[in-house]
């Protein structure tokens, strides 16, 4: 693929649960294995 | 791939599928080998499209979580996350028995006393290998089984060659093409666009190069988000015209 071709791809529509699990950086998917820490995250963030 | 052979490997299937359009439908999938969630993202993704029921097309691209990690590590999984990475024991050991527990319920019985931690770029190079000779999808599944059940090492050029073997690729010519780097150019190509995309986890799945999915979704938020991307494509593509 193309540099040209990269800018034009259009951004994804994302779809689907935004809380999935996933397995980002060094470390695969702690924080979202401790259910302690994700409470933690949200409640920081004011999501809960 | 449809429902019926969702795991089996191969490349693109005949066009087939009523009401589902003519065409299948395109999913590129980014992860990683050594990525306990990819594993099981995998079986719920394949369940999924299991229960859609149409036709799905799909194409593995190569993600390096951990690009850093050595060939060979000596020590346990616990130990590399504990001591390499710095992590808590205790939040190491949580983690590990709460992903074999999830890991079972879809039927993978991780074995993390004997998982042999590793760099896993040269099983991406392979993977990219096997695409070649199309049968990229028998080596995804042989790689994570090897890696997450059978204690197997997937970072050795030897032990990859061996695996190749295992589903039918010539393992000379394996070996060759990991010794030579074959397509090492290939992984890097995946990995920028990966970055050109924004994934910044795995595993992460492409519909048609317009829709994003992340992570280890249930199988029915997977045959929902098929569904969608079917039904927006055919309100593109009138019924009976090539898509």
């Amino acid at each position: 693929m193309t540099d040209a071709a990269r800018d034009e791809r259009p951004a994804l529509t994302l779809l689907g649960d935004p809380d999935a699990v996933v397995c980002e950086g060094d470390v695969c998917a702690v924080p979202a294995l401790d259910e302690r820490a994700i409470v933690k995250q949200r409640l920081d963030a004011g999501l809960i | 791939m449809t429902g019926a052979d969702a795991a089996r490997p191969g490349n693109t299937p005949a066009a087939a599928g009523v009401g589902l359009g003519v065409t299948p439908i395109k999913v590129d999938i980014w992860s990683d080998i050594a990525c306990p969630w990819c594993y099981i993202g995998k079986r719920k993704f394949e369940a999924g499209v299991a229960a859609y029921g149409g036709e799905v097309e799909v194409e593995y691209h190569s993600f390096e979580l951990s690009p850093d990690t050595p060939v060979d590590f000596d020590g346990s999984a616990a130990d590399f996350l504990s001591g390499y990475k710095g992590l808590p024991l205790a939040q190491v050991e949580q983690m590990i028995e709460r992903v074999v527990t999830i890991a079972r319920s879809v039927g993978l019985d991780y074995d993390y006393d004997a998982l042999r931690q590793t760099n896993t770029v040269k099983a991406h190079e392979l993977l990219h290998f096997a695409k070649t000779h199309g049968k990229q999808l028998e080596m995804k599944g042989r790689l994570l089984r090897a890696y997450f059940i059978e204690g197997g090492h997937v970072g050795r050029v030897e032990d990859l060659a061996d695996l190749a073997a295992e589903i039918g690729l010539d393992r000379a010519e394996a070996l060759a093409a990991l010794t030579e780097e074959r397509h090492l150019a290939d992984v890097r190509e995946d990995q920028k666009t990966a970055r050109d995309l924004g994934i910044n986890g795995v595993p992460f799945f492409v519909f048609e190069g317009r829709f994003g999915v992340s992570g280890a979704q249930e199988a029915a938020t997977f045959a929902n988000v098929l569904q969608q991307v079917a039904a927006q494509r055919d309100e593109v593509v009138p019924a009976g015209a090539d898509a």
